[in-house]
């Protein structure tokens, strides 16, 4: 029997994506800057507005330290979610 | 006109009392101390805080056309040292950088060629030195840096005029090392001494007569060579008054091997009125001897970080145990931490002018000062605003600190610092050159080049402050 799911009662209102390659001159923290304002822009958001925060990675950092810290998130809550190569997707379904 | 427009010389903080080695050995050691760079030091990281002293006291906006690094304790082969200095001093990218290596006389080939040139050149010599417990070298070496801003009157005041020199050359053994030793081997004395004195008979003859002085010109005399014996009989064979042998600093910091003439260059100049000649006797498998002479510039010239001072602020309570361990003669056990990571490549490249040169960021609007560089202000959240701001040269107080006795080290127990920079930016990092039982909140402290430690092979360099007086 399948989960009740999300289907409906979610609504996806931006996002931003860097380009997949070998990157040699650009950090995690550069990496995560980049795909959230553009992210922020999408939507038409800024990073105030935004009340909590999921962060998936298997192997680039620990903790939502590691996103707070990049991105100077101030007194909101950060998730570090891990779950081997359907990280993205976890933290995505936990948002 | 061509000559030094500015210096800069470093001896480490830590001496070792040479009865020390007596006591512990039964055998070996003798009268004095020698200089002890710390286990955090290499001749690398001395080389930049030697060339940050020259940089800093050459005038505003002057930038070497090259940099020569040269030591006879090189910490990479196969790979250039002089770049990681390069890095440190923030130099811009079509300044080039090279080694000289492997023998104390490597200095000299740099200087002939930046003395030769037509633009300004950075040369840099550094040593680390020792020699296995109970032996000559141990005893009597030390370890220190030197920096030279070579260059000509339309590069900035001249303060020592070159006027030439001569030098004797010939193959045959005085010292050697293969490069796996961490000891060098010496013929025997009586040798060295036949070898030499003809050669300095004959170079400074040369000399002399090439620049047209006479021995009666000379008001000084530095001498320097890691061949004691023949040390001795050079004066004489030279042709010069001993009594002008500028003090060698020997007894306090020892002999310094590829940079200890420059040292005690450094330590004449310091103090010398305009008009002084200095005849330069070199012995390293050859003889180079060389003649500067002050100018009047030499008047208004300061030194950062003067040769005596530095002398006579060592700390001679180092522990002979500590100085085998830092030397690698006493292989210890570690701490039991996993072993560190070595720093990676492409991180260390993007970084670079943070890693190597400690250079920040500032953000335009809000003005706040990030360490390490951000491109998100942490005060108003604004994006990709900021400038780069060095902060090696910035003054800094102790906000808090912590003493961790845990922490990997080389020589625990780690001192950690949180400090606030003279007009704004807070760092977290270590505190060395220090006692732990002395750091009190407030404590001025100024930032060092250091290499935090190897690990598989790659030497991590980074800064750590150190006590502002030292």
């Amino acid at each position: 029997m399948a989960s009740k799911g999300i289907k409906d009662q979610v609504a996806i209102v931006g996002m931003g994506c860097t380009p997949f390659g070998e990157h040699w001159d650009r950090s995690v923290d550069d990496m995560l800057i980049d795909a959230a304002s553009a992210a922020y822009a999408d939507a038409g958001v800024s990073q105030d507005d935004v009340d909590a925060f999921w962060f998936g990675t298997l192997g680039s950092g620990v903790s939502g330290l590691t996103l707070s810290r990049a991105l100077k998130i101030d007194y909101k809550p950060v998730t570090r979610v891990e779950n081997m190569c359907a990280t993205g997707s976890e933290a995505f379904r936990n948002a | 006109m061509r000559g030094i427009i500015a210096y800069g010389a470093y001896v480490p903080y830590y001496r070792l009392q040479k009865a020390a080695i007596t006591a512990a050995l039964g055998t070996g050691g003798g009268r004095g101390t020698r200089s002890v760079a710390s286990y955090d030091e290499d001749a690398t990281s001395m080389a930049v805080e030697a060339g940050r002293s020259a940089m800093a006291a050459a005038p505003d906006g002057l930038v070497p056309d090259s940099v020569y690094f040269a030591t006879a304790t090189p910490p990479y082969l196969d790979k250039t040292n002089a770049t990681v200095v390069h890095a440190a001093l923030d130099l811009p990218s079509h300044v080039f950088a090279g080694d000289v290596g492997g023998a104390p006389r490597s200095v000299n080939a740099a200087l002939r060629s930046a003395l030769d040139s037509s633009r300004p050149t950075l040369v840099l010599a550094s040593d680390v030195r020792s020699g296995r417990p109970g032996s000559g070298d141990e005893a009597n070496t030390g370890d220190a840096a030197v920096a030279w801003l070579i260059g000509g009157q339309e590069d900035g005041a001249v303060i020592a005029e070159w006027l030439g020199g001569a030098s004797a050359t010939g193959e045959f053994l005085d010292r050697w090392r293969l490069p796996e030793w961490n000891y060098s081997r010496v013929w025997e004395e009586r040798f060295g001494e036949h070898a030499y004195l003809p050669m300095v008979t004959e170079a400074a003859e040369a000399a002399f007569k090439e620049c047209q002085i006479e021995p009666s010109d000379v008001d000084a005399v530095v001498l320097s060579g890691l061949h004691a014996r023949a040390l001795r009989g050079a004066a004489r064979a030279a042709g010069v008054d001993a009594t002008k042998i500028v003090d060698d600093l020997t007894s306090v910091v020892g002999n310094t091997g590829t940079p200890h003439a420059g040292l005690v260059l450094a330590s004449a100049l310091d103090q010398a009125e305009p008009g002084t000649t200095i005849m330069v006797i070199h012995l390293a498998d050859g003889v180079d001897v060389g003649f500067y002479r002050t100018t009047e510039a030499i008047a208004g010239y300061q030194p950062v970080k003067p040769v005596a001072a530095q002398v006579a602020a060592g700390n001679d309570s180092l522990d002979y145990n500590k100085f085998l361990t830092w030397r690698g003669f006493l292989d210890r056990e570690p701490p039991r931490r996993p072993d560190p990571e070595p720093p990676a490549a492409p991180p260390s490249f993007r970084t670079e002018r943070w890693k190597y040169a400690f250079v920040g960021s500032k953000d335009a609007s809000s003005g706040a000062i990030h360490l390490p560089p951000q491109r998100v202000s942490v005060k108003g959240g604004a994006v990709d605003e900021m400038e780069p701001v060095p902060m090696a040269d910035v003054p800094a107080t102790v906000v808090t600190f912590t003493i961790d006795r845990l922490a990997y080290s080389l020589s625990p127990p780690v001192i950690v610092v949180v400090i606030d920079f003279d007009g704004g930016g807070r760092f977290q990092c270590q505190l060395t050159d220090a006692d732990p039982d002395a750091v009190q909140i407030g404590d001025r402290v100024s930032m060092t080049f250091r290499r935090l430690l190897t690990a598989n092979g790659v030497h991590n360099y980074f800064w750590k402050a150190r006590p502002a007086d030292q």
